[in-house]
């Protein structure tokens, strides 16, 4: 029997794109059950990418063109981003659906990532019809795209931006500050949830992958944060709170 | 009592990829068996008395293509293994990996046999 390579590898191109198409990007850390995925995705008429590691997507992203849908494992290993961390990523900067995956299906988790953004959740390992009319699902759902399909600096106003690599938040006359990564975090949270307030037990979740206990502060702390290194780069943007809601981004 | 899952349920993959051709299957046989070799080989050599969190996280990442190609009982251990990394017993994780190990050559063994009907069939 020949050794011949049938299967596509995980970048192996798969025809050209049509408006038919729906290119999906898959992210998992094992590196067979990608396969697997993207196999049946492929037998199902989608064209996909996929990747191992966030690095590999934060590159992917920068790139165009962007992928229609994500699929990302929740659980993605202790020496790379989580999952939740792209998820609110991926929404932030893309305002792309997501589909995340988990082997684990506790409320807690589904919560999470639906916090984070997520516009569905399913158990793996999944069935492809299942996953296939979870697919359906946000692509009905999709709202038109508000943001230009060009990542790397999300523009939050006229004068004011986010480097998602550097988290450097640049304001009016060019002014910088650097935004730790929760701080990043917590802005990514606030611009998804850019029209309604976003209460502080929605906003731990999407950021730290569990529930708050009422005495936990880290939200208020990071907002306060935040709070002050926009004031440090710009005039007017700033995070209100919303009293019984919670806290929104004004610009 | 749950009785003890199959070391290796053939008609998994076939179903899960709704293909029974022998070279797909080969292929992907062949990749699993590659990695998994490869990840259950670190495992074995970790100290599980200083290393239990990336026991948890090799566990975790081999165990959903485990359950998609029909290794159902290292799967099984795989998960057991896995919440019992989490609840940092050591002692626990330790006896599972000593029994997880032929678990996963029993199953590599039946693997290769698969993969050779495969080859003979096509």
């Amino acid at each position: 029997m020949s050794s011949q390579r049938i299967l596509p590898g995980p970048e192996a191109p798969t025809g050209k794109m049509t408006p038919e198409t729906t290119h999906i990007h898959v992210l998992d850390d094992d590196p067979v059950y990608t396969r697997i995925l993207v196999y049946q995705l492929r037998q199902h008429g989608f064209e996909c990418s996929s990747s191992q590691h966030s690095e590999e997507l934060m590159v992917r992203l920068q790139d165009a063109p962007i992928p229609d849908v994500f699929i990302l494992d929740y659980h993605l290993g202790p020496r790379q981003a989580s999952g939740l961390d792209l998820c609110r990523k991926v929404r932030a900067y893309v305002n792309k659906p997501v589909i995340m995956l988990s082997a684990n299906d506790s409320v807690e988790t589904k919560v999470s990532c639906l916090n984070a953004g997520a516009d569905q959740y399913i158990v793996k390992p999944c069935d492809i019809t299942e996953l296939l009319a979870r697919i359906g699902v946000v692509l009905r759902n999709q709202r038109p795209a508000d943001k230009p399909d060009t990542t790397g600096i999300l523009e939050l106003s006229d004068s004011l931006s986010l480097d998602w690599e550097s988290n450097l938040m640049t304001g009016n006359d060019d002014q910088t500050v650097h935004l730790t990564d929760k701080e990043a975090a917590m802005l990514e949270v606030l611009i998804h949830h850019q029209h309604t307030a976003v209460n502080r037990y929605d906003a731990f979740q999407s950021i730290y992958g569990f529930a708050m206990t009422p005495d936990n502060r880290s939200i208020d702390i990071l907002v306060s944060r935040l709070r002050r290194k926009l004031a440090r780069v710009h005039d007017r943007a700033t995070i209100r709170t919303i009293r019984g809601q919670g806290y929104r981004l004004s610009l | 009592m749950k009785a003890a899952p199959e070391i290796f349920d053939n008609s998994a993959l076939p179903d899960a990829i709704h293909a029974d051709s022998p070279p797909i299957l080969i292929e992907f046989y062949e990749l699993y068996l590659d990695h998994t070799q490869k990840v259950i080989g670190d495992m074995l050599s970790t100290d599980t008395n200083t290393n239990l969190p990336d026991l948890r996280e090799q566990a975790h990442s081999i165990k959903s293509s485990s359950m998609t190609i029909g290794a159902q009982a290292l799967a099984h251990e795989l998960d057991t293994l896995e919440q019992v990394a989490a609840s940092q017993d050591a002692s626990r994780a330790a006896a599972i990996l000593n029994a997880l190990e032929p678990v996963a050559e029993q199953t590599f063994q039946i693997i290769r046999v698969e993969i050779e009907t495969l080859r003979q069939s096509s």
